[in-house]
């Protein structure tokens, strides 16, 4: 089990065509089909504070700009803001001293004291804990109640605002004109134009709907965007002339503070991004930070748009509404032994497999070989061998059997102290000693062969095809027909490329269980 | 009044406008008058962070890449379904077409928008400005950063001393590579455009050689010296010629003559002669490099000194220029541009339409409303 944390080693084939561990991959209960990430669309399900869990609506939360309007974080490392709790009559007394760490620590340690002794009025500050970084360093006034603090205001805004109001209605106007096009150039333009004042017909009612929307927009217009709307002509008029922007009168020279500056005054560049509107060049202007929001996603099947991952939608919860990995329908394989390479004979592995799942698994094995000479079976997807990623032979039988299909049967995922000894038993009887060498309920180890294809093969990758039945979900109401659960299951093929490394590697060294098989 | 468009703008619909910079990408929801977040253009790989576009070459990865990095832009970012949302991106116009048609596969197959604009960003940063007829767009190039980061890395080598372990060396003794990362933060807390006038007697004395340095310090005051700790361990003794010297890399000419002022004035002498004025009127800079300290001033002194120099005199009769200053931050001034035209109604019929796309799979190179309709 040396890859028990190496999962990169065993991948399986998603339905795309690419190779992924087992662990990244989902499982579709309606298409039975192996998804990966690329396969599967992501839909935002809740989304939340990491550091105090609220919960909010989306639309509530697109509003607050995906922030907290709680929690902090500090502008200088990025930690968490404590918020520290002080009352005014020593406040008085430090805030004018410069307040330095030192001053800050003994402070803090006062004012609980002091706290109990006198109930005064409490005024909050917002301090970090890591870098020690505070709301005073850059003489923001105390607060009286907790986290009341303002977002910083974004200079340009109302610029913006009037920029945008400005050309919406440029755009509106592009819009009426292409649409009166296609009036006048159908055979209602005469009809449209004649009964403008009277619109008996309510064909007009796009464009006066229109109007009025150009009305509440622009209030200072509204008479002359109706007529523009009415008459052939567009009136120039019609919009609102945001101020233009004018050219700058002076151009600030270099301050002389860069000649002689105090590295540890300069903010970085990572602190000027995460306050994006302001970009502070200086410490002093640093500012903490909202809490910006993380959210918990759905993830959805492309081909069925089904579900396959639905997590509970309140942040607290970690469990899953919904949650089809793969790990969970799929065997999962791993390697447990090889020995040292030999790149001229066969040399023989040992995989485990594991039954993840609920229910009882026939297993049916089969090398690269059987697939290609065989071709597909019916009511199975075919599957594609691309021969070049491979650069070794994995054969199950040694060599000597000619029955190539390999088929083992596993037990369920259950928990161990249910089971006993005698549990196994019934398979193990069933069981081809020289194949399958141990077994302890859901798990199994199995021996193969493993052969480089030519001697200048560094790292061996070796491939089989693994074939089992998997029950799913029916997309049609089950509980009308439950005679018919066949339906749903379908036995389904995987491709499995194992990385066992390179050529040079040492063995690994044999669990005392297994030695007997070998 | 601004709460009261965000709640308009707020809603599940809105689209997406994304600037992918070369070295940082902007990204944010369009009506809004800043963007959400400037985070780094790149991801992680294997545990370490790697810039998208240092490998173009292999398409697979920068597909495989790119895919991860707009996931991380929804879903870490700006938390946004990708379904059914309307995406603007703001490109430069010099990015390559493949580029261009990988990100259009992206978004509409992958990411499942409904339609994606591409709006060049020189255009984009015009409509900042309001109603200026004309104006001459100046985007400090992408990579004007890295022939920076480039400069500082050789001024080091020849100027700074660094004390390990306590103990003092020549910078270049101990041949120290420095990260790109580490260079850009001197550069950026560092360094600075110094004014034109002493730039001036940097290049006529060839101060570069300490012996004169020394000898001109009692008439020339230099800028000051900073200690620059770069690990526990070791501080690198940064001169002030280096901080004063490292963005000189912009102005110099270099061996077409060619400097970030003369490309302005070529353009001007390539405009017809009646808009020229006009243009001279209003110059846009934009960009991450343009926020360095001091570089507007010395841009402007650039220009009016090669104005009046013998290779531009007879072409060019303007003398003076004029400015503007953007509603916004330098780095994201283009990204603003995307975000108003994102706002409006006539988007649908400027951008490629995800059923047309994958019909046809056509990205044309202009959006007209026909041929993209």
């Amino acid at each position: 089990m040396t890859s028990l944390l190496k999962v990169d080693k065993v991948k399986y084939q998603c339905s795309c065509g690419t190779f992924k561990p087992l662990c990244y991959l989902y499982f579709c209960r309606h298409c039975l089909k192996v998804k990966c990430k690329e396969c599967v669309i992501l839909e935002v399900d809740c989304r939340f504070c990491p550091s105090c869990y609220e919960n909010l609506q989306p639309h509530e939360a697109i509003n607050r700009k995906n922030r907290c309007q709680q929690c902090f974080n500090c502008p200088c490392c990025g930690h968490t803001l404590v918020t520290r709790a002080t009352n005014t009559a020593s406040l008085s007394a430090n805030t004018s001293a410069t307040v330095t760490d030192l001053d800050e620590s003994s402070l803090s340690s006062t004012s609980v004291m002091s706290g109990q002794a006198t109930p005064s009025k409490k005024v909050y500050y917002l301090a970090c804990g890591f870098c020690r970084w505070s709301t005073r360093d850059i003489n923001l006034n105390d607060q009286l109640t907790i986290n009341s603090w303002k977002q910083q205001d974004n200079i340009h805004e109302q610029r913006f605002q009037e920029l945008l109001l400005y050309y919406k209605q440029i755009a509106n106007k592009e819009k009426l004109e292409k649409d009166r096009k296609k009036y006048t150039t159908s055979k209602g333009g005469l009809l449209l134009r004649t009964s403008s004042k009277t619109d008996k017909y309510g064909l007009l009612t796009p464009l006066t709907r229109r109007s009025i929307g150009l009305r509440t927009t622009t209030p200072t217009s509204s008479t002359t965007s109706l007529r523009a709307t009415n008459t052939a002509k567009p009136v120039d008029s019609s919009t609102i002339q945001p101020k233009q922007s004018t050219a700058l009168e002076t151009i600030t020279p270099l301050e002389d503070t860069f000649f002689n500056l105090d590295l540890s005054k300069m903010t970085t560049m990572k602190q000027r991004l995460s306050s994006v509107e302001i970009q502070p060049v200086y410490t002093d202007g640093l500012y903490p930070i909202s809490k910006h929001f993380t959210s918990k996603q759905s993830k959805r099947c492309k081909e069925c748009d089904h579900n396959v991952l639905k997590p509970e939608p309140s942040p607290k919860v970690i469990k899953f509404k919904l949650h089809q990995m793969a790990m969970f329908f799929i065997p999962d394989i791993r390697i447990w032994y090889h020995p040292t390479w030999d790149s001229n004979r066969e040399n023989v592995c040992v995989l485990s497999i594991v039954n993840q799942s609920d229910e009882q698994i026939t297993l049916k094995l089969m090398t690269i070989d059987d697939i290609l000479k065989n071709g597909s079976s019916t009511g199975i997807d075919e599957i594609k061998v691309d021969e070049k990623l491979l650069t070794a032979k994995l054969d199950f039988s040694g060599g000597n059997d000619t029955n190539k299909e390999k088929i083992v049967q596993l037990h369920a995922h259950i928990d161990m102290n249910e089971t006993d000894s005698k549990y196994d038993n019934e398979f193990r009887e069933n069981d081809d000693k020289q194949f399958v060498i141990w077994r302890k309920f859901a798990k199994i180890a199995i021996k193969c062969t493993v052969k480089p294809h030519n001697e200048n093969v560094k790292n061996i990758i070796a491939g089989f095809v693994m074939e089992h039945r998997v029950v799913g979900i029916s997309s049609v109401q089950t509980s009308i027909q439950p005679a018919q659960p066949e339906q749903n299951s379908k036995i389904i093929r995987h491709l499995v490329t194992i990385d066992f490394g390179s050529i040079d590697e040492p063995a690994l060294t044999l669990h005392s269980s297994l030695k007997e098989g070998l | 009044m601004s709460s009261l468009f965000d709640s308009l703008s707020a809603s599940e619909k809105t689209s997406i406008v994304i600037d992918i910079g070369h070295a940082y990408t902007k990204c944010g929801f369009a009506g809004s008058s800043s963007p959400r977040h400037i985070i780094p253009t790149s991801v992680l790989v294997n545990e370490k962070e790697q810039h998208i576009f240092d490998n173009q070459s292999d398409l697979g990865l920068l597909r495989e890449q790119l895919t991860e990095f707009i996931r991380l832009i929804y879903y870490k970012y700006i938390i946004a379904n990708c379904r059914d949302r309307r995406v603007v991106l703001v490109e430069s116009v010099i990015t390559p077409t493949k580029i261009r048609h990988l990100l259009t596969d992206i978004f509409l197959k992958q990411f499942e928008a409904s339609s994606l604009a591409f709006v060049p960003s020189h255009l984009a940063a015009t409509f900042t400005l309001g109603r200026v007829p004309l104006a001459v767009q100046f985007d400090s190039l992408p990579y004007a950063g890295k022939a920076i980061h480039g400069r500082i890395q050789q001024l080091l080598e020849q100027h700074a001393s660094v004390t390990k372990n306590g103990k003092k060396q020549l910078f270049k003794d101990i041949n120290l590579k420095l990260d790109q990362e580490i260079l850009e933060d001197i550069k950026v807390r560092c360094c600075f455009v110094s004014p034109f006038e002493r730039a001036q007697i940097y290049a006529e004395n060839d101060l570069l050689s300490p012996e004169k340095q020394r000898k001109n310090d009692d008439v020339f005051k230099s800028a000051g010296n900073v200690d620059y700790p770069v690990v526990s361990d070791m501080i690198i003794h940064i001169p002030g010629i280096v901080r004063e010297l490292a963005c000189e890399v912009l102005f110099e000419q270099d061996i077409d003559g060619k400097s970030i002022a003369t490309l302005l004035l070529d353009s001007l002498v390539q405009s017809a002669l009646d808009i020229r004025r006009q243009l001279a009127d209003n110059i846009l800079i934009i960009g991450g490099t343009a926020m360095m300290p001091g570089f507007l001033h010395r841009l402007n002194s650039e220009l009016i000194h090669l104005a009046n120099v013998s290779t531009y005199n007879k072409k060019l009769a303007i003398k003076t220029f004029h400015y503007h200053s953007p509603p916004g931050q330098l780095n994201y001034v283009t990204w603003l541009g995307g975000s108003f035209f994102g706002a409006l109604d006539t988007l649908e019929s400027q951008s490629i339409i995800r059923e047309k796309y994958l019909e046809n799979g056509i990205v044309p190179d202009w959006f007209t409303g026909e041929r993209a309709g």
